[in-house]
């Protein structure tokens, strides 16, 4: 789906930088990561979108891979990636460092891989809440192009702030900067991301920043960014 | 960023009162009405999504219902970067915040550590 029609039907107008940005990153998805092929990811991000709109959503503890008709016959992923999607689109707070490490073997035991299924949940519930906040459908998914996992796989060290191995120095940034430096491929699109919806690291700075022609200052930004993490539980 | 955000502009905030939704216009101008967005999209009833919007886009402007929306999904990515990956705060914000993670009953949650 090209940028123009991406919300060209919303009574609220979406800047064009955004909706160029939530194109790219539909792009993004359907091509071969670092770690998982382009059907992989999309296969992933739609478990993510389908799971968002679970009527009658599992309890946290309950894997829906242990429910019989749950993962679709044809799921290209191991069965722990189903798990993963669903866990951080319905319940991402109740995460815990045993569950991670869990994750990670049961997808095949490199951590790096489980990064990138983590930031395409991540990136994945921004674009695929944007439009329903407006009373848009989500956009749909491209279709995934062909080749092999080919990104770049930087040196990793453990890191005190986070789960995740980590690029670079370890804790030398904040803990979610750091999160997926690991994939530097989805380390980029995750701030791609922010800068349009939010702003970027260097706007961060400004307290009294406003985005030029935004009707909406700063605080207005961090109340509505504090009302979602208190509604997602989330402490950090 | 709330607090600070804030005071950066001389209008110092009760953020526990304005992330409750409490009436603190001056400080953070349509607050109760972002706050009613917020809840609105997260629930599942469509008619009070659409009120909210519309609430919202008539006390302030229809861009500012989409700039709201940009930033709710934004932090629909970043609570997940948080809690995929375990990032914990360091321990001068630890400090730091006691006192409004006290009021919202934040060290409650699953996802403190």
């Amino acid at each position: 789906m090209d940028a123009v029609s991406l919300y060209a039907t919303s009574r609220y107008p979406v800047r064009a930088d955004l909706a160029r940005a939530h194109a790219a990153w539909l792009d993004h998805v359907a091509g071969p990561g670092t770690w998982w092929t382009g059907a992989q990811r999309v296969a992933f991000v739609a478990a993510l979108w389908h799971a968002l709109d679970d009527a009658e959503p599992l309890l946290a503890w309950v894997p829906p891979s242990t429910v019989a008709g749950r993962v679709p016959t044809d799921w290209p992923l191991p069965v722990a990636a189903f798990d993963l999607a669903y866990r951080l689109a319905r319940h991402a707070a109740t995460t815990t460092e045993v569950w991670h490490r869990r994750m990670v073997d049961d997808l095949g035991g490199e951590p790096a891989a489980y990064v990138e299924l983590a930031a395409l949940a991540a990136t994945g519930a921004a674009v695929g809440t944007f439009g329903p906040a407006l009373g848009l459908p989500r956009p749909t998914l491209s279709a995934a192009r062909p080749g092999l996992p080919d990104g770049p796989k930087p040196p990793l060290s453990p890191a005190e702030l986070n789960w995740v191995p980590v690029a670079g120095e370890p804790d030398a940034t904040a803990a979610v900067v750091q999160a997926f430096s690991a994939v530097p491929d989805e380390f980029d699109a995750l701030w791609r991301l922010a800068e349009v919806q939010y702003m970027s690291d260097v706007e961060m700075a400004h307290l009294d920043w406003q985005r030029v022609g935004s009707p909406l200052h700063r605080r207005q930004l961090e109340l509505v960014a504090a009302r979602l993490s208190l509604h997602r539980q989330c402490f950090f | 960023m709330l607090r600070a955000s804030a005071n950066a502009v001389g209008q110092p905030v009760d953020v526990v009162a304005a992330v409750n939704g409490d009436d603190v216009e001056q400080a953070v101008p349509h607050g109760p009405l972002l706050v009613a967005f917020v809840d609105a999209a997260n629930g599942g009833d469509a008619h009070a999504q659409e009120r909210a919007r519309a609430a919202l886009a008539t006390a302030a402007t229809t861009a500012a219902v989409s700039e709201a929306a940009a930033v709710l999904a934004n932090f629909e990515m970043m609570t997940r970067v948080a809690d995929s990956t375990g990032a914990r705060l360091p321990a001068d914000r630890l400090i730091s915040t006691q006192h409004e993670r006290e009021r919202l009953g934040v060290d409650g949650f699953a996802s403190a550590r």
